[in-house]
Parts: C-alpha cells; structure tokens; sequence
C-alpha cells in the first residue's frame, strides 16, 4: 500500500508499521471512529502483533487513534468542536515558529518551499485518491518548510501531530468542492511573506490559512452529515457527521 | 507509589491522568508508573532504560514496557538510540527556552478559555490545591517535597481543566514533564521559591474571578521566571560537571 520513503535506511519493524499505519488512515483506508481489530491490520500488513503493540500507543499519543477500554484501538473521529480546537492551537504554534522561519529561513529554504508551491500549483486538480495523495503529500511538506527554519522541533512535531488529525477531513472536503483553488492562493500568498521575511506577515497568513481552513471543514462536515440524514430516510441512522466515504460517492454507496 | 496525599488519590483519576478509565489496563500502570519515576528523578535524564531491569523494579513482564517506552518516546520523555536502546532524554538550555515558549503560549490560550468556564466546583477544587501546595512548601524530608511536586503539577492541570481543550491539555502535560525531573532536581537543592507560591495565590484569584487577561498575564510570568529558574541550574550544573 505505501511504501517507506527510500531516504530513510533500515527503518526498525515497529517504526514501519508506525509509519503504514499513520499513512493508511491519513489516505482513509481506515475511516474515522473505526474499530482497528490488532489481527485484521496484522494481517493487512503481513506483520505479526508484536510491532503493532508499539505502534498503536505511539499513534495514540499522537491523537491519531484512540483507546477505548472496551473496544480497544479505533481511528479517531472529530466533532466541530475538535476542528476548533486543533484549528486554534495549530494556529499559535505554526505563528509561533513562522515568525522565527521568517527571520532565519536561507536561501535554500525558500527554495525548497517555492519547489513545493509550484508541486501544489501543479497538483491542485484533485480528483481521485493517488491525486489527493500527491497533492496531500506536497502540502504537509510546504506547511512544514514554512516553520522549519525556526529550528524547534517540538513545534514542528506538535504541528504535525494536528496536521495529521484532520488530513481525513481535509480529504472529504475535497472530495466535495473537487479543487483546491482557494487554499492555494492562500498557500501563494504565505510563500510570498516567507520570500520577504516579514515575520508579521507571514504570522498573520498563517493564522488567517488556519480560520479559513477550519471553517470549510466544518461546511464540509455539515454537508457530509445532511446529505447522510437524507440517504438514511428519516435520520434514524444519522450516524455521526463526516463518517462517509472521502471519495466522490454518496454516503449510500457504503 | 505510596504515601501520596489523600488529596491527590481523590484526583488522581481527574487530573493526574488522561485516560478516564477506572480501571487501567496493565501497559497503562506501567506507563504512569515510569513516567513518574522519571519525573520523580529515580530514573534520571541520560540514564540508559534497560527493560530487564525496569520489567524488575515494577515487577512487571518486558510485554507492557514494550508499550509505555514508545508512548513516552512520541511524548519527548525518553529517547530511543538504535545502539544503546532506551534513554532518559537530556535537554539543554535550547530545550529548555523551547519548552518554556510553548507552554507559555498554550498555557493562556487555554486559560482565557477556563477562566470564563469554571465552575463553582472547579473553584473550590483549586482552592483545595493551593491550600495542599502553601502547607507543604517548607517540606524537609525528600518524601514531602515529592508530594508538594505532585500536588503541583495538578494544580496546573486544574487550572486549565475548564477550558475542555484536551488537546491543549496533553501538549502542556507532555511539555511539562519534559522538565520535571530537572524542576524537582533543582528545588530539592533550593527549596520552593516563595515567590512561586505568591505567583501560585494570585492565578487562584484571577481563576476564581474569572480574570482570563490577569490570568493569562500571571502564567507567562510563572513560565519566565521557572525557565531562569531552570536555565541558572542548567549552567551551574554544567559547571560543576
């Protein structure tokens, strides 16, 4: 399904599993409040249970997954609630270190970024799963250049970690405006401040990108959840919101 | 461990932990267990965990250290090193700027939030703490002063709890850890600083007045002054080294 990036040498079995795992429920091979049976990914990977008993505390600690005593490990699901919060505090931390980036980034840095800029220019037609995925891919890594001359690696892993929590939700909306247009310009606009180095700027995009990218989530999560309550007839199922297929189907397809 | 204050077994599933369950699974014993022996000092920063010998100390199978080491890897608490395995992870003044920059700046965002959410309920549950915390400032013995660093860290926790950010909550809790054996290591030499305890009645008040400016503006001076706290006994430590 996904492969280690080449980069990375004789990566240990546990460490490999961790990284499938992650990538398998960001691609939305496992949907959001999904019951994660040990044996059935086991045998998914071809692995024993052994290096999925590390990896599923760690994607825990990550807010990836959640433990829940009874039904052991599920994929976690995101109520409106969730996407504010994640939405405010990835705003003060990606702040934090742009305004930091902005001041020390080379001119390698601003490289790298433009390099991932004009990827997401390219990529920004998405319309099935291994275009989301290339698109998805760039844009973890050009948020990520954008903090990472700042040089503190707990932002960046703190940032990453909510990044990661909402990229299924990021998927699904998508999937439903079917372009990507918006948050580029937004993404160019960042690029822009980076470029400059005005710290202020760049600390206001970033923020902004943050508001922005929270409030279609939730458009989006409200459009999933009516047009289930619809499928479903009078609602009874009306399961949680934005439990649905990413793709571009209807609920009912499942 | 034993010996703790009846005040913090009555919280202890409230505040001290994450995981509402009543009864914990054995991996979550264990995961509680270490990370307070680190927090605590008996495991200290740099110090090689080898499993066989923890699996003994706790009395416990290598299977569930196989699942505490890594969470507290992805928590910034231990290291992993290919050759040497499991570590207690080191910070330098770098780290400790770091730690003290975030905490600061989550530690407010969620703050606002709880001073305008806290309930009467929340009010007198801190008050508690702070009572707990001024009786046992001038602890003597080792024991006592391990107790007034519980009570401590749940009193930071309480002072957040409102807001029902629990992923704020889990950033500080890990950041906080990061540097609690050093904290602890630290004022064991020095003894509490009574102008941390002044600091300590003054966020109660602005909690309790639903001040969430004032209070705010009291959290980012208590991490300042902590992070100099810490930052001198990093050099002098250097040092002496």
């Amino acid at each position: 399904m996904s492969q280690t990036p080449p980069h990375l040498e004789r990566l240990s079995l546990p460490e490999m599993v961790y990284r499938d795992l992650r990538e398998a429920i960001m691609d939305g091979v496992f949907a959001p409040g999904q019951v994660l049976r040990q044996e059935d990914i086991a045998r998914r990977f071809g692995v024993s249970r052994a290096p999925l008993r590390e990896a599923l505390p760690r994607l825990e600690a990550d807010g990836v997954v959640v433990f829940n005593p009874r039904r052991g490990y599920m994929v976690t699901a995101l109520d409106v609630d969730d996407i504010h919060e994640i939405f405010r505090l990835r705003a003060l931390v990606e702040q934090d270190a742009a305004r930091l980036s902005a001041t020390q980034r080379t001119k390698e840095d601003i490289a790298r970024a433009k390099a991932l800029l004009d990827a997401l220019a390219a990529q920004r037609e998405v319309t099935d799963p291994a275009s989301f995925a290339a698109w998805s891919k760039s844009h973890f890594a050009f948020h990520r250049a954008l903090i990472e001359p700042a040089g503190h690696q707990r932002h960046i892993k703190i940032a990453d970690s909510l990044r990661t929590q909402v990229e299924w939700y990021i998927r699904m909306e998508i999937a439903l405006t079917g372009n990507t247009t918006q948050s580029l310009a937004e993404h160019r606009r960042m690029f822009q401040a980076f470029k400059a180095g005005d710290a202020d700027k760049l600390a206001q995009l970033v923020s902004e990108h943050c508001e922005h990218t929270s409030e279609r989530l939730i458009r989006a999560m409200n459009a999933q959840a009516t047009r289930a309550a619809e499928t479903a007839g009078a609602g009874k199922n009306a399961a949680r919101p934005a439990v649905a297929t990413p793709k571009r189907r209807v609920a009912n397809a499942e | 461990m034993s010996d703790e204050l009846p005040i913090i077994d009555n919280m202890k599933s409230e505040i001290l932990s994450s995981a509402a369950a009543e009864r914990p699974s054995l991996p979550e014993v264990v995961y509680r267990e270490l990370r307070e022996a680190i927090m605590s000092g008996e495991f200290e920063p740099g110090r090689v965990l080898r499993q066989d010998e923890i699996a003994r100390r706790f009395g416990v199978s290598r299977a569930p250290l196989r699942e505490a080491l890594p969470r507290l890897e992805s928590e910034g608490i231990v290291s992993f090193n290919a050759r040497h395995g499991y570590s207690v992870a080191e910070l330098d003044p770098a780290d400790v700027t770091e730690i003290f920059r975030l905490r600061a700046m989550i530690e407010q965002d969620a703050a606002r939030s709880a001073a305008t959410m806290r309930t009467a309920q929340d009010i007198d549950a801190l008050r508690a703490l702070l009572d707990t915390l001024v009786a046992t400032t001038d602890a003597a013995d080792p024991q006592a002063f391990q107790n007034w660093a519980r009570v401590h860290f749940a009193f930071h926790r309480a002072l957040l709890l409102p807001s029902r950010c629990s992923r704020h909550l889990k950033v500080v809790d890990s950041l906080r850890v990061e540097v609690e054996s050093y904290m602890r290591a630290n004022m064991s030499h020095t003894g509490v600083p009574r102008q941390s305890n002044d600091e300590h009645r003054l966020m109660f008040k602005a909690f309790r007045d639903g001040d969430g400016d004032e209070l705010a503006r009291l959290i980012g001076l208590h991490c300042e002054h902590t992070a100099e706290r810490l930052l001198k006994y990093l050099a002098a430590r250097g040092k002496s080294a």
